[in-house]
């Protein structure tokens, strides 16, 4: 043994230039993004390595659909087949809403909210990391996934995507300690953010004044602030409201919709923003109350100057007219 | 040295078990056993480090840190930098660790893997995406059991090949 060892200088450097080479690259990876490129090319070319880890799944389930049996599959089929009955008929009932929804909406001078695009996807992996709470999904830059596109399930939402690779994208779950999604609580609108805290079934809700009305049971959705998720998705029940005397802001928790440990199938979710279809009915210039007011204000000032000067043309005629008259009648 | 002619490189085994090592890593586990598992990149690294240091060192351990990251999306250099740390620490600290009874290697494999997510748990606080959670442990602990499996697997498989170490030529 004694002769194979390696002297304990070599072993030194190797290890500064190890250790100085990954400071490098976790500077350019986190401060600079200098690396996007080249982990885009790479981790492309790694993706059937990640297919084929998740082959033990996909292969067990595949095995569990063969040996279903015909009674099984013929009473999935029934049940399939009344769900999407029932859908029809209340999918009959949202188009005339939606209609209605989008005629108010140009009423009251808001945006109008287009259904948009969306694509199946699957959940290929997880990044196993203990600190990270994402998924791998088997859609990217060739199916126009883009950066920081929503992503939903049919229970609620899911995350957002953070990193886009040529067939594949890393999706932010909502329990990651970095994600935070604008919130509005659906019984009392009142705003909130929902912050991940690296538990996959648990949000913290943000700096909530302790008097604010939070109670258990509480539906969350998205606000549709900060331009990043469509509003109104359902996120998570408020689970527990502590009070704590010594802090300034109460303590909220809430459970995520959608069971990230389970979650199979997700929904990548087109979201423009700024709504560029130029064929679409365009709303009016959405304008603040206040506004308006001074606008009006403005108006009738015009109007009662006009007026008024228009009157005293009128009457200065009249008198130019009188003042005519009565010379001529001299 | 005539035995060394006809002995193979230990790269032979080492690469389809790196493979192998890097897929488990990355495969997707039952919720309730996610958090416990095992470093087997590490562990794999540890063994050829300990069985043939002259071929697979640090900077090899480093190289497959990076393979790590890119598979998990983790900060580029964080595993990469932990594995090697791990790998140095085993041929610096412990220069006699193949002669050492299985559980003191057991033991010094619990310490040496548990500062090695200490330094990727500081590299992701510094990154900024972290939160304290308190099995930040047990994957140690599994990996430290797990270690004379691993062990007796990795020398039956060389016997098995004809896989030697790469001894200094001598006179």
């Amino acid at each position: 043994m004694g002769k194979q060892e390696i002297p304990g200088f070599v072993l030194n450097l190797r290890f500064i230039v190890c250790f100085v080479l990954s400071v490098v690259l976790l500077f350019a990876d986190l401060r600079l993004k200098a690396l996007s490129d080249v982990r885009y090319y790479i981790e492309s070319a790694l993706y059937p390595v990640m297919v084929f880890a998740d082959s033990p799944r996909s292969l067990s389930n595949a095995v569990s659909t063969q040996f279903k049996s015909r009674a099984q599959l013929i009473a999935e089929n029934e049940q399939l087949a009344s769900e999407i009955f029932e859908q029809r008929a209340d999918l009959l009932r949202l188009h005339s809403l939606e209609q209605e929804n989008a005629a108010m909406r140009k009423l009251l001078n808001s945006p109008l909210h287009e259904t948009s695009r969306r694509m199946f996807a699957e959940v290929v992996a997880v990044d196993s990391d203990p600190y990270l709470q994402r998924v791998v999904v088997n859609r990217g830059a060739s199916s126009n996934v883009y950066h920081s596109m929503p992503v939903i399930t049919d229970e609620g939402l899911v995350g957002q995507v953070i990193q886009v690779d040529y067939s594949f994208s890393r999706v932010l779950l909502l329990s990651d300690p970095s994600s935070s999604v604008p919130v509005v609580n659906v019984r009392n609108q009142i705003r909130a953010l929902a912050e991940g805290n690296g538990t996959h079934d648990e949000l913290d809700i943000a700096n909530v004044a302790r008097s604010a009305d939070f109670q258990e049971g509480d539906l969350l959705v998205t606000s549709g602030l900060g331009g990043v998720y469509p509003e109104g998705y359902p996120v998570a029940v408020v689970t527990s409201v502590g009070l704590a005397e010594n802090q300034s802001f109460a303590e909220v928790k809430a459970k995520p919709l959608v069971d990230f440990a389970k979650m199979r199938y997700v929904l990548m979710y087109w979201y423009d923003t700024k709504g560029s279809r130029g064929d679409e009915i365009q709303p009016k210039q959405p304008t603040d109350g206040k506004v308006i007011l001074r606008e009006e204000r403005i108006k009738r000032l015009i109007d009662s100057m006009s007026a008024s000067q228009q009157n005293k043309r009128n009457t200065a005629a009249a008198q130019d007219k009188a003042a005519a008259g009565a010379g001529q009648g001299d | 040295m005539a035995a060394n002619v006809d002995t193979r490189s230990s790269y032979l085994l080492f690469i389809p078990l790196l493979l192998i090592a890097l897929i488990v890593d990355i495969v997707r586990l039952p919720e309730f056993i996610a958090p416990f598992r095992p470093d087997f990149p590490a562990l794999l690294l540890i063994f050829f480090a300990v069985y043939d240091p002259r071929r697979i060192g640090i900077v090899l351990a480093w190289c497959c840190g990076l393979l790590v990251d890119l598979l998990m999306g983790a900060p580029l250099g964080q595993n990469a930098l932990c594995i090697a740390l791990q790998i140095y620490l085993i041929m610096t600290q412990f220069k006699r660790f193949g002669l050492f009874a299985k559980w003191q290697q057991m033991i010094v494999i619990l310490i040496i893997n548990m500062l090695g997510h200490v330094l990727g748990y500081w590299i992701s606080h510094i990154a900024g995406n972290v939160n304290y959670n308190d099995n930040l442990f047990y994957p140690s602990i599994i990996t430290a059991l797990l270690w004379p499996a691993v062990f007796y697997a990795g020398i039956f498989m060389c016997k098995a090949m004809n896989i030697a170490p790469d001894l200094p030529k001598e006179n």
